[in-house]
């Protein structure tokens, strides 16, 4: 397994990639607009497409039709970054099926905290109107308000709560 | 100029393909780093391991910088890209419960996906909790929609909220991370690549800093303003017309009606609208004028705002094209200097198919005419403003006779 990459040189590629973003497609990264988008597609089918089109919560989504989810930017670039992803695992020996959790920790209880926190990360991140890449990354680097106020309670509330987590971790 | 998607160089499905392979570079580096692993994201917030940190604010100075510079080299207009919105409170009821779900399920949404990729169990769990999250949210939104709509500032950056440039606050950030970097590695020595990237940032943000000071800053539009470099005189413009150079961009900012029926050779029509929002090359010659000068003078400050930097109006509007180029009037009791500039002036009127008229009375050369351009402006008494606004009328009216 090899070692893991500078963090600042992998910081600066992300960087360079946010960037092309902007210059290219006029947006920035995202992951939790990718997951709205599948859920919207998915309410879409399971209570009829034009029911979902009419809600404000998923219309957004819906703009390219019904089960055309690839037709989002979003979702694309989220393909992409699941590929990309297992690509730099596979050629640094790094691909492993495992759950991943502190020592002593039951899986059963790091799969709970994992779905609760993603729960909890989805609404959160559709009340923010997005998550750390699309909102944080992408607007804090255009100096945009709203994403510094996001920065700024999602650490500053990961750091207080901190001490109840203590045992998932150690 | 980019962004391609907005110049439609890449066709409608030609961002779609970019998407993947933005992703795909994305996610590699995110795994480079590290951060398909729970652990090691959680350390984050126990002060073990600070890699979240260093990536995310890295890669956030990073495109700040080459955003802002992008922008100020014309390569990338930030207008046209997608600036997320603030809404004050769900921002920041989101935040706190991303911030616990993050702690809790140790890997954000993207980095559940790399965790997921390279066969990580909790990075399954922690996706599907998302998509969970979600179609709660949207089960629920009914009752969620008052407070998310609320608190609305619309598209605002820090450094409107602050009133400072945009430099200044691309300095600010910069030197805050830049610290913060040095805090989080001060047990390590810096790798001669750390150096190097510090050492940029540095040196981009504080020639930010120093361009954004040296433009837009107000005091710095005052003192144009006051030195009266903020305008042209009709003559210089007809020189740079008759020149033709090929930075010039004129705009008439009077209504469609009035532009129809006559405008400076070469100008486009324009609105203050238009003006606040339309891509301008950065190395434009921009001249602008209007029936006075009132609206020049605001689109003046607009376009020195967003940052153009050779912005002129014409003080007197049309009125002083008509008549210092198109109908220059020599008294018939002129001064030597009167007939020197007059010469100048009939020249160009004849290049623009005015008449130039000699030994008129005293009385019908317009007010301050012949003393370049210091005449009483627009902020005049309406009547003055009423009288000019006939005379432009009446000139405009008797080139159109003779079918001009």
């Amino acid at each position: 397994m090899k070692r893991y990459a500078d963090p600042y040189v992998a910081g600066v590629g992300i960087g360079l990639v946010l960037l092309a973003a902007y210059a290219i497609a006029g947006r920035g990264l995202g992951a939790s607009g990718a997951f709205a988008s599948v859920v919207a597609t998915g309410m879409a089918v399971v209570e009829g497409s034009a029911e979902a089109a009419k809600s404000p919560a998923t219309a957004p989504y819906l703009s390219h039709g019904l089960a055309s989810p690839l037709h989002d930017w979003l979702v694309l670039e989220l393909l992409g970054v699941i590929v990309g992803g297992f690509a730099s695992a596979w050629f640094a020996g790094r691909t492993r099926a495992t759950i991943e959790r502190g020592e002593g920790v039951s899986t059963a209880r790091r799969v709970t905290a994992a779905i609760a926190g993603g729960v909890l990360m989805g609404l959160g991140a559709k009340l923010a109107r997005g998550c750390t890449s699309g909102q944080a990354l992408t607007g804090g680097a255009l100096l945009a308000t709203g994403s510094w106020i996001f920065i700024a309670t999602c650490f500053a509330t990961g750091y207080a709560l901190s001490p109840l987590a203590r045992r998932l971790w150690r | 100029m980019m962004p391609l998607a907005e110049s439609g160089a890449l066709g409608p499905n030609g961002t779609l393909i970019a998407a993947p392979v933005l992703g795909f570079a994305f996610g590699w580096f995110l795994e480079r780093a590290g951060l398909g692993s729970a652990p090691k994201l959680a350390g984050q917030f126990y002060l073990t391991d600070l890699t979240v940190f260093k990536v995310m604010f890295s890669a956030l100075l990073t495109a700040m910088l080459g955003a802002f510079w992008l922008d100020r080299w014309s390569v990338l207009d930030l207008q046209l890209v997608y600036l997320p919105e603030t809404f004050v409170l769900p921002q920041l009821a989101g935040g706190v419960l991303f911030g616990a779900g993050f702690l809790f399920a140790g890997l954000c949404p993207g980095t559940s996906c790399v965790a997921a990729a390279t066969g990580r169990g909790d990075g399954f769990a922690v996706a599907g909790g998302m998509l969970l999250g979600v179609l709660l949210f949207n089960v629920a939104y009914s009752q969620l929609e008052g407070f998310y709509s609320s608190t609305s500032l619309g598209g605002v950056t820090l450094n409107d909220l602050a009133g400072t440039s945009k430099g200044v606050m691309v300095g600010l950030v910069t030197t805050v991370a830049l610290a913060a970097f040095a805090i989080a590695s001060r047990r390590v020595t810096a790798t001669p690549v750390q150096r190097g990237f510090a050492v940029a940032a540095a040196a981009l943000a504080l020639a930010a800093v120093a361009v954004d000071l040296k433009s837009a800053d107000p005091r710095s539009l005052a003192a144009e303003i006051e030195t009266e470099r903020d305008h042209i005189s009709a003559p210089d413009l007809a020189g740079l017309i008759m020149a033709g150079d090929p930075t010039l961009r004129v705009f008439d900012l009077r209504t469609p009606a009035e532009f129809g029926r006559m405008h400076i050779p070469g100008a486009r029509h324009a609105t203050i609208q238009t003006l606040s929002r339309d891509v301008l090359p950065r190395n434009a010659t921009i001249v602008l004028y209007s029936e006075g000068g009132a609206h020049a003078a605001q689109a003046w400050v607009l376009l020195r705002m967003r940052g153009h930097g050779r912005v002129f109006f014409l003080r007197e509007g049309l009125f002083e094209w008509l008549s210092r180029v198109m109908e220059p009037r020599l008294p018939a009791d002129a001064a030597e200097r009167e007939r020197a500039d007059f010469a100048r002036a009939s020249e160009m009127s004849r290049f623009f198919g005015g008449i130039a008229r000699e030994g008129v009375p005293r009385a019908e050369v317009p007010i301050g005419y012949w003393n370049d351009g210091r005449a009483d402006d627009a902020g005049g008494s309406r009547a003055d403003v009423t009288a000019r606004k006939t005379s432009t009328g009446q000139m405009i009216a008797g080139i159109r006779r003779r079918g001009c």
